[in-house]
């Protein structure tokens, strides 16, 4: 083996199985970049506030991870995790959700569950694409949320959910006198993503979803049930949708039931960025916590350099271009190796 | 032998054809119509409904051509809304104030140059997914977003206004009583029919969609044929862009983020088979009258907008299950008799 195939080798196995390296090494490029025009950027402040914002579309990516693992495109997340938050919002004042915001979380997360399992019997009665049942259970969760629940703007959460926000494990002392904080979110958060990444990897279960991405007919014959597993990733993705609209309500402060949509495509974008593929069958936590974190992090480095906001859009079509080209072609080339027995590669 | 009989006889029985979407949306018409007579069937808002529904059924019509090669675009109201906006700057100049006729020539300029980077983004979408081999889904994911940034970029997020009078005209007359926009509707459903029934490249996006494989052995182009595709469904895009800006007279950089799912949902309520292969431009008519006089009707009946969101995803739903009952009925004894079924395709899109 000559020196270059060796090199390329090596730096396939740091690229990880699904690219999770190359969007590690661009972030890694983009905070150097980033960090040479305005040093203010090297700081912790930066990786709090990349974290910060990050908590809610990380919950709703991962629970949009796990259908799409299983082959689906569930487009409702952005419905549950709005029906729950703003159905929270709205009687955060009551006794049992004054003193402490875990049960806020808790029936945001029942919520959540009980909407994934409307998607998950629809789709095992109607034996429908998922794609189509979630574009119309978001349609009718949409809808009953405004006409039953309500449509007024909640502007002030009473109790604990008011004093949320504020709730830092540490502060740090930012530019221009300005204090940031690690918000007490990320413990809950990371201890999600192990317990998830575990569970992906090392249970039968985990193994199943996979299997069932890959190839149904496949999974179906080594003896996995394959509907209760396509049920089951929407209950998951229900409650993780239900989690993240209650972390969007009690981080923002307010309710309001016309907010989220139309994120569809960011956090479809950014499950895509790391590495996941849109057929189903391959991606990871670690690539759609990159993902997420890449996004967030060009937005905030955007934000930071001066650039207008109003750019934003354009960089995270242009990342998502270069992310999917460059996926495509190293999946091809990975594809051709293959069939020609690895004779040239 | 069996399986052509029984798809001849199948066709016969308008398994297909969208009989029941028109059944449908007669019903809808008539319940409206007998539930609120005196304002429902009127011409007033016949002609309301006929300046809303252009836009969406251009919309679906896009989607429902790159659906026949079995790929989708979700790119269209990105790609409307840089159009409009496109021509608004081009307009914008010449206002310089107070809002004056404008020339037939400008609009017509105006018209082309929306058309062209219609056009243009379609090309884009069209190299992506047929040269770069990038699936459909994910090339148009990524360019939605490109060609929607630029258009908020451009403007900074602002809506521009002061559109010339006669541009105007486009999306509010109505002469004769028939809704410009309606015209503009009828003309680009009639080229889209001729385009997928009666030109070289409307076979072969059928041909690429049913089998991509049979059709590659076939000697079959693929790049052209996607190139075409996503090309014609940026012109109807930009079509439907410049009957935005004209009837709401402002172009909004991100006008109509809904509109990207509900094209989806009237492509797929039109029986456009979604791995491919099949549709109507028939259907996506249908489809987006029922849409467009249930909205109206319910706003007729004091019903709520949301319950409007409401029945369109219990549409959805109850038609496509309707369908898939039907034919599942149909494959059951074939699949007892025959070779085992193919394996499905993906599910996802």
């Amino acid at each position: 083996m000559s020196g270059p195939a060796r090199v390329l080798r090596a730096a396939s196995r740091l690229r990880g199985r699904n690219n999770e390296g190359f969007v590690a090494a661009t972030m890694a490029l983009v905070v150097v970049l980033v960090g040479g025009i305005d040093s203010r950027f090297w700081s912790l402040a930066t990786v709090f506030n990349v974290l910060h914002d990050s908590f809610e579309p990380l919950v709703f990516s991962l629970g949009f991870l796990m259908v799409l693992l299983t082959g689906g495109i569930d487009v409702s997340f952005d419905a549950i995790g709005i029906f729950a938050g703003y159905t929270l919002s709205l009687s955060a004042g009551r006794p049992w959700l004054a003193s402490h915001v875990l049960p806020a979380f808790v029936a945001a997360a029942a919520i959540g569950l009980g909407l994934g399992v409307v998607n998950a019997a629809a789709t095992a009665i109607l034996r429908l694409p998922v794609l189509i049942v979630t574009l119309g259970t978001r349609g009718i969760i949409a809808g009953v949320l405004l006409s039953a629940v309500g449509s007024t703007y909640v502007s002030v959460l009473p109790g604990a959910l008011g004093a949320f926000p504020g709730r830092d494990l540490i502060r740090v002392q930012a530019g221009g006198g300005q204090s940031v904080g690690l918000h007490v979110l990320v413990i809950p958060l990371v201890l999600l993503c192990l317990g998830l990444a575990f569970f992906l990897r090392q249970t039968v279960l985990g193994r199943g979803i996979y299997a069932v991405g890959g190839d149904l007919e496949a999974a179906r014959r080594v003896g996995f049930p394959v509907r209760w597993i396509q049920g089951f990733v929407l209950c998951l993705a229900g409650t993780f949708a239900g989690l993240a609209g209650m972390i969007h309500v009690s981080l923002i402060g307010y309710g309001n039931p016309f907010d989220l949509v139309g994120l569809e495509l960011n956090v479809i974008a950014a499950v895509v960025l790391g590495g996941a593929s849109i057929f189903g069958g391959r991606g990871s936590v670690v690539g759609t916590i990159l993902g997420v974190l890449f996004v967030s992090l060009i937005n905030y480095s955007l934000i930071l350099l001066g650039i207008p906001s109003t750019w934003q859009q354009v960089a995270i079509g242009i990342l998502l271009v270069l992310g999917i080209l460059a996926q495509t072609v190293s999946r091809r080339r990975a594809r051709s190796f293959l069939a020609t027995g690895g004779a040239s590669a | 032998m069996m399986a052509g009989f029984g798809r001849l006889s199948g066709w016969m029985r308008g398994e297909r054809s969208p009989r029941q979407l028109f059944i449908a949306a007669a019903a809808v018409f008539l319940v409206f119509s007998a539930a609120s007579s005196r304002t429902f069937p009127s011409v007033a808002n016949l002609q309301s409904m006929g300046f809303q529904f252009p836009e969406m059924g251009l919309l679906g019509l896009g989607v429902m051509l790159s659906m026949v090669t079995g790929g989708i675009d979700l790119s269209m109201v990105a790609i409307a809304d840089l159009a409009g906006l496109t021509a608004a700057e081009f307009f914008h100049p010449m206002a310089g104030g107070a809002p004056p006729g404008g020339s037939w020539s400008q609009v017509v300029v105006g018209v082309t140059v929306a058309l062209a980077v219609g056009a243009g983004c379609g090309a884009v979408n069209g190299l992506l997914i047929g040269g770069l081999r990038i699936p459909p889904i994910l090339a148009t994911l990524a360019t939605s977003e490109l060609f929607g940034g630029l258009a908020i970029a451009w403007t900074g997020g602002q809506a521009i206004v002061g559109l010339p009078q006669r541009f105007l005209e486009i999306g509010n007359a109505s002469p004769a009583g028939v809704p410009v926009p309606v015209v503009l509707f009828a003309v680009a459903a009639a080229a889209t029919a001729v385009l997928l029934n009666w030109r070289r490249l409307g076979l072969l996006m059928t041909l690429v969609g049913a089998n991509p494989v049979a059709a590659q052995f076939s000697g079959i182009r693929a790049l052209s044929v996607l190139v075409g595709t996503y090309v014609a469904s940026g012109l109807l895009a930009a079509l439907a862009g410049v009957i935005i800006i004209a009837r709401t007279a402002s172009a909004t950089p991100d006008y109509g983020q809904s509109y990207i799912l509900l094209s989806v949902v009237i492509a797929v309520l039109a029986g456009v088979d979604p791995n491919g292969g099949f549709g109507t431009v028939t259907g996506v008519v249908l489809a987006t009258l029922c849409l467009v006089m249930i909205q109206a009707g319910f706003i007729g009946l004091g019903f709520s907008q949301f319950l409007y969101e409401i029945a369109q995803g219990g549409i959805l739903i109850a038609v496509l299950s309707f369908q898939a009952a039907r034919q599942g009925r149909r494959q059951e004894p074939q699949r007892r008799r025959g070779p085992a079924p193919a394996p499905p395709r993906s599910e996802a899109v």
